[in-house]
Order: C-alpha cells, then structure tokens, then sequence
C-alpha cells in the first residue's frame, strides 16, 4: 500500500492505483479526456500531465502508477502551462463553434477550454473543415470535432471486443473509420456516443433535437429486459429526449474495501462497472416502446357511458369487485413496479379472495451479437417479472399463463398494465367476461374491447421500484408529467381498496415499507437510498 | 482625507437678473407660435417611414400603410419585429437556441433539424416569435452568435387573433444584400 503526497496531502492508496484515480478519489481534479473507468489508459491525449519530483519531464498521471514516496504537484505553474499548450494544440482545427454542436453544455472541451485553455492561438492558418460521417445508421461522426482520444476505438477493443473501429491517417487527416468490409453492429454502439469527450459522436435520435442544458436528468432503471440497466432520462415537460447510460464517476469503486488491488478492475466489480456504464441500444434507442403515447385522455367507461370521472368509474369498478367475489381474475403485466403489484395482488387476495394471477408474457429479450464481450442483456422483456414472482409468492398466489386466466371464465377481469398491445391476441377471447376493466397508458386493440379503461402512467412518469433478475430492488423515477386526465396506476389502486375495505395503504414509500415488513425478499430495501444497488458518489458537475 | 470644498460662483449683475435668461426660454416657445413642426402622427392614416437595411421587406409588409410622413423615419436603432436574415440564398440562422434560451419570455420556439445544406450543419424547422409575449428587449440579437437574428423598425403590429403575431420562419426571412 504505497504512501504519497499530492499537492501536499499524504494519502495511501492501493497497489496498482493510478496517480489520477487517486486525485480523483482525493477530490483533486486533474483534466483529461482519454482517461475512462471502464479501460485501459492509453496516455493519448496528454491533459492529465502532472509534476512529479524527481522526474524531469511531465508525466501522464492516468498511466503513472504511484509509488512509495512520490511528491506529485498538479498546479505548478508548469502543469498549467503544458495544460495551455496541449489545448491549444487540440483545438488547431477544432471548430469551437459550441453552438452548433450538440455536446455544448456537456461538453469537456468546452469545459477545459475555459478553465485551462489559452485565450489566444498561435495557429494563424484557417481551420480545415470536414462533413460529418454517418458511421453506421445511428451515428454520425464529425471529424473536425474529434481530439483523437481514441476511447471509442478502445471500448470497441477492450469493453465490445470486436474492436471495428480503428484511426486512419495521419496528423491533421486522422480520423475515425470502421475496418474495411466490417460495420458498427446494432447492439451496443450507442455508448460511444457517451464516452465521447465531445461532440464528434452524435446518436440519431438525439441529434439537434434539444440543448442538453435545457434537459432535467432523472436517475431510473432501463424497463426493456430484465437486467435493469441503470440509466438517465434526459427529459423537457412531457417529452422524454433521450435515455443514456449512467456513465459515472467510478472513484468510490476504488475506496471500496473489497477491491482487488492486484487487478484494476477486479472482477466482483467489473459487472457492476460495465453495467453502470454501457446500456444496449434496445434500452437507448428503444425506450419509446415503453413511453410512446397513444393517449388515452382519460377514463372511459363504456358500461355506464354517462358516468366518466374518475370518482364515478372508482366506484363503479369497487361495486363490481365486490359483487364479483372470489370470481375475480387478474392479470398483471411486469412492467408494474413492485408497489403497484402489491397493491394489485393485495386487492386479489385479501379483498377478493382470489388465488392465481395472470403475468402477460414478454418474449425474451435476445443477446444482438453473441461475440461481443460486453452482453447485458437478461431474462425476457419483463423489467420487473423477479419482483412479481416475489410478491406472489408470499402472499400465497400462483402465477399461470394469461390464457389460463382468460378461459377460466371469471365474472370480472381486471388487467393492470402497461399492456403494450400484448393483450392484443386476447381481444376475441374475453367474449363471455361480463365485466372487464384495464389499467393501461396507452390506446389498444383490447382497450377498445373492455368495459372500463383507466389510463395510467408510463415507467417515465411514475416513481416505484423495479426487481431485477439478480433480485437487485431499484428505484425508477418520475421524469416527465402525465398529459390529460390519466392517474398514477398506484392511486388507483390504492383508491379502489380504499373504496371497498376502508383501507389506506399510502403512497409508494408506504406501501415499499409494508413490504419490507412482511415480505422477507425485500428486507433492508429503503426508497431513500435505492439507487444503482452500488452508492456511488456524485460526482461533482460531471456529467459523463 | 482632503476636505472636499465648493465655492459658490458670483453672478454678476445681468445674471442675478435672470431676466434675459427668461426672454431667452420665452423665445423658444413663442418661435412654436410660428414654426411648425408636426409630431403627432394620426396613426393609423399616416404612418412613420420605416428604414433600416430591411427596408425592402418592410415596405411589403406595410403595404397598407395608406400616407408615409416625409422626412419622419422611426430611429435606426428602434426595436421592433423581428428578422432572420439570408446571405445570398443560405440563412444565416443554425438553429442554435441560443435566442430562445435567452429571452426571458419564453417567445422564441425553434425545432432544429439537419441542414439540407451542405455549407452548414444545421437549421431551424420552425422558427416561431410570438410576438404577443415578446417584451421587445432585444437580448435575443445580443445572443445570437451568427448574427441571424435582428430587429427591424417595424412597428406597426396589428392582427385581427393572437395567432397571427406568432410570426414563422417563412415571414421572418430577410434577404440582405
Ligand atoms: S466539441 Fe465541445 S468544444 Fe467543440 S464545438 Fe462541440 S461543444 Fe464546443
Ligand atoms: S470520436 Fe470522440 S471518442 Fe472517438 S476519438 Fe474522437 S473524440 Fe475520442
Ligand atoms: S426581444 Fe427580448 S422578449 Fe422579444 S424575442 Fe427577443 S429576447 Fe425575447
Ligand atoms: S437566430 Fe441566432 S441565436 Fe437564434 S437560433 Fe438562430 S443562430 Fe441561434
Ligand atoms: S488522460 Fe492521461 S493522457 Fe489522456
């Protein structure tokens, strides 16, 4: 365990730290761009330059390893001046026209240029200027922005493996490409647009759609497998802008006790740093499966056609379930959070009396590329299925198949969504069902076919927790408002048990409570801290 | 600290009269007994010329404008409807939302997309200003880093709705020459 001074602080650190990963977790900033988390350094951008003593010339601190002993000056006037210098070489032909780049805003350039960079350039010549390039359907790659920190040709060879991106050229004319005759497979190539220092690397579907700093970032779980991604919803008022992997600062991960210090990245860990910070292009690019909008206004209710506020159709539905009985079938869908699939299966059990329930199946979510090294695909398109099984099985209630449910006939069906149309195979089936009420956020084929549609919320607008396949309880967040009359899924739950048993279960907070109390499954999950399962540290005004 | 003093000026015997001070100011106002000038502008059957680079567009726009006053122009620097401006055929506007995040009014609206210009990367798919929730201060031209942006004189913003002074990017275009 080697002892140094950095700017005149004594610290240990474990064997193998780099002497920029130990700034970092002393809170000392030492710029960089090519430095990442998630792989090897390269020592190619040359920003991270510290003073060592002892050492004549300036050393990259993200390859220096420290060592026992050493005196490291990060502020001298010398660093600042190779710091000056390196950025001003970096922007020779670096349009800097920041407002017409997608990065401004979060951009490290942008950021160092203005802490550390020169006002002024010797470079007298104009600027060369170059197209962008559609590197593959969902990226465009602008030249003329890139600094050459190669981080994604190296998430392409260490992280993805299949290392399809190289440098050609030279000097000024180095640029980007993908190998002759190979191309940036669908799967996880979003994420090079993450790692991206800059702007040289755009998705499509966010390009030039919105200034990031006009965007409220929420922190929530990807709802498109099983896995549990952690991730960003970028979002303005209704509109979700765009979702992108929570690429952190890792630095807490390095004072973890556990950690390997042979190894720089010890394996316990690297599943959590690979899946805290590369998401699939399903989760980026497919998230408006789960949010698109068919708007349902607002309730509808085609049994009683002049009773339509929501007061009206929660009585009504209350009545039914009542005089239902034990004869009420449910069916849930898996993207219900947790709480809503408590309040749900409570309402099943102890008020109706009912004991199985139907889970809409979600074909599996498939692996895109089975030779890539990074796969974090898991289990089926069913964000929360573990955590219904959970819940299930402690109150005592057996899952079956949907079809079970539907040809066993019962007097009230009731269907909590989001059903994403997966109910649509079923819309002929339900004949004989006199009295059928959907919860769901989005107009179908069966939600014109029941007799009371209550429209809920997507995963972007609610708060909740989500179980993943590792059985790792997060929290999903609201990151955008309802449009129209829908209701929270969870109120109106909770309202419709109210009306029949006189009880109140609460909000989400109250009712995670109870089921840490009475389900052993979720004992020690608290709605304060459930983040990424990992606490990590914010990082201070880091956006990537 | 030095004392800080003042000595009061002697007037001499004329200006402690102050009478011809007041002939003097009498002066002025009885000229306006004989020199006419006219300020009040019967508006809207005469109007003010307006000038400025965007003269040509403007004068379209006031087509209506029944009586131009001679020699009565609104100042070069007023503040008045906005204009987009277009070097030869390409615009200068990138869609960078700099105005819009400036004004503190909220009456700029722009939806960027991919420039089908080479020469530049991106432009404005809708440029809307609702004129009815603009304050005229202008910080929109002090923001704008292409100098797209600018206000002409034209001051004479009348609709039958309030949908009509939400101008878009079509009437918004000036070509500059
Ligand atoms: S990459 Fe960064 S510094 Fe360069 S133009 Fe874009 S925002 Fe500005
Ligand atoms: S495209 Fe971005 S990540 Fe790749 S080398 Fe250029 S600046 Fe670095
Ligand atoms: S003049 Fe002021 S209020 Fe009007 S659009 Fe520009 S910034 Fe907004
Ligand atoms: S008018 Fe100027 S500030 Fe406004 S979007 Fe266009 S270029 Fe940007
Ligand atoms: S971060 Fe050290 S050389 Fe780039």
């Amino acid at each position: 365990m080697p002892t140094f001074e950095i700017d005149g602080k004594k610290i240990t650190v474990g064997q193998g730290v780099t002497v920029l990963e130990a700034a970092r977790s002393q809170g000392i900033e030492i710029p960089h761009f090519c430095y990442h988390e998630s792989f090897k350094s390269g020592g190619l951008c040359r920003m991270c330059l510290v003073e060592i003593e002892k050492m004549p010339k300036l050393q990259t601190s993200c390859t220096t390893v420290a060592t026992e002993g050493m005196v490291v000056k990060t502020t001298t006037d010398r660093v600042k001046q190779a710091r000056s210098a390196i950025l001003e070489f970096i922007l020779t032909n670096h349009p800097l026209d920041c407002p017409d780049c997608d990065q401004a805003g979060e951009c490290v350039l942008q950021e160092y240029s203005h802490k550390y960079g020169p006002d002024k350039s010797a470079f007298r010549e104009p600027k060369e200027l170059r197209e962008h390039i559609q590197l593959s359907e969902h990226i465009a790659y602008d030249p003329e922005r890139c600094i050459m920190c190669e981080r994604c040709v190296r998430y392409y060879r260490d992280v993805v493996g299949t290392e399809e991106l190289a440098v050609m050229q030279r000097g000024a004319h180095s640029e980007i490409t993908t190998f002759p005759g190979r191309q940036l497979d669908y799967g996880y190539i979003g994420n090079i647009a993450d790692i991206c220092p800059v702007g040289a690397l755009t998705t499509k579907d966010f390009r030039f759609k919105e200034r990031v700093y006009n965007l409220r970032t929420t922190e929530t779980i990807c709802p498109l497998c099983e896995a549990g991604c952690t991730i960003y919803v970028d979002a303005k008022k209704y509109t979700v802008y765009r979702v992108r992997s929570r690429n952190k600062n890792l630095t807490s991960l390095h004072e973890h006790p556990n950690r390997n210090v042979t190894a720089l990245y010890p394996k316990v860990f690297i599943d959590a740093i690979l899946r805290s910070s590369f998401i699939c292009d399903d989760g980026r690019f497919g998230y408006k499966k789960a949010i698109e909008n068919g708007a349902i206004p607002g309730p509808i209710n085609r049994y009683e056609p002049e009773n339509r506020t929501w007061n009206n159709v929660i009585s009504l539905v209350a009545q039914k379930i009542k005089q239902a009985g034990s004869k009420v079938g449910g069916i849930v869908s898996p993207f219900a959070t947790n709480e809503e699939a408590y309040a749900f299966l409570y309402l099943l059990k102890y008020i109706s009396g009912t004991n199985t329930i139907g889970v809409i199946d979600f074909p599996g979510a498939k692996e895109f590329n089975g030779a890539t090294k990074l796969q974090l695909r898991k289990g089926s398109q069913s964000p929360n299925l573990k955590g219904i099984e959970q819940i299930a099985g402690a109150l005592g209630i057996k899952i079956t198949p949907v079809e079970e449910v539907v040809a066993s006939k019962p007097e009230l069906l009731y269907v909590l969504g989001p059903t994403l149309n997966r109910m649509d195979a079923y819309t002929e089936k339900i004949g004989g069902i006199k009295f059928i009420v959907l919860q769901d956020f989005k107009a179908s084929a069966f939600a014109n076919n029941v007799h009371v549609v209550m429209p809920g919320f997507n995963f972007a607008q609610k708060d909740g927790t989500y179980t993943n396949k590792d059985g790792k309880v997060q929290r999903i967040r609201k990151a955008v408002d309802a449009k129209g009359d829908a209701r929270n899924d969870l109120d109106i739950l909770t309202d419709i048990i109210y009306n029949i048993s006189g009880k109140k279960l609460g909000s989400f907070d109250n009712i995670l409570g109870l089921m840490v109390k009475e389900i052993p499954f979720f004992n020690g999950a608290d709605a304060a801290i459930l983040t990424t399962g990992i606490n990590f540290r914010k990082a201070a005004g880091r956006l990537w | 600290m030095p004392e800080k003093s003042m000595t009061k000026k002697k007037y001499n015997f004329k200006e402690a009269l102050y009478l011809i001070e007041i002939l003097r100011g009498l002066g002025v106002t009885i000229k306006h007994f004989f020199v006419r000038k006219k300020f009040a502008i019967n508006y809207p059957e005469e109007t003010l010329h307006i000038v400025g680079n965007t003269q040509q567009t403007m004068k379209v726009m006031d087509k209506d404008a029944q009586k131009l006053i001679d020699r009565m122009e609104v100042t070069m620097n007023y503040r008045g409807k906005h204009a987009l401006l277009v070097d030869g055929d390409l615009g200068r506007c990138v869609a960078c939302k700099m105005c819009e995040t400036v004004c503190p009014f909220f009456a700029i609206y722009i939806e960027p997309e991919e420039s089908p210009d080479p020469r530049k990367e991106r432009s404005p798919r809708i440029f809307e200003v609702d004129l009815t929730r603009c304050a005229y201060c202008g910080y929109c031209v002090e923001a704008c880093p292409e100098n797209a942006i600018t206000m002409t004189s034209f001051y004479s913003l009348v609709a039958r709705q309030r949908p009509e002074l939400s101008i878009q990017k079509k009437e918004l275009r000036t070509v500059i020459k």
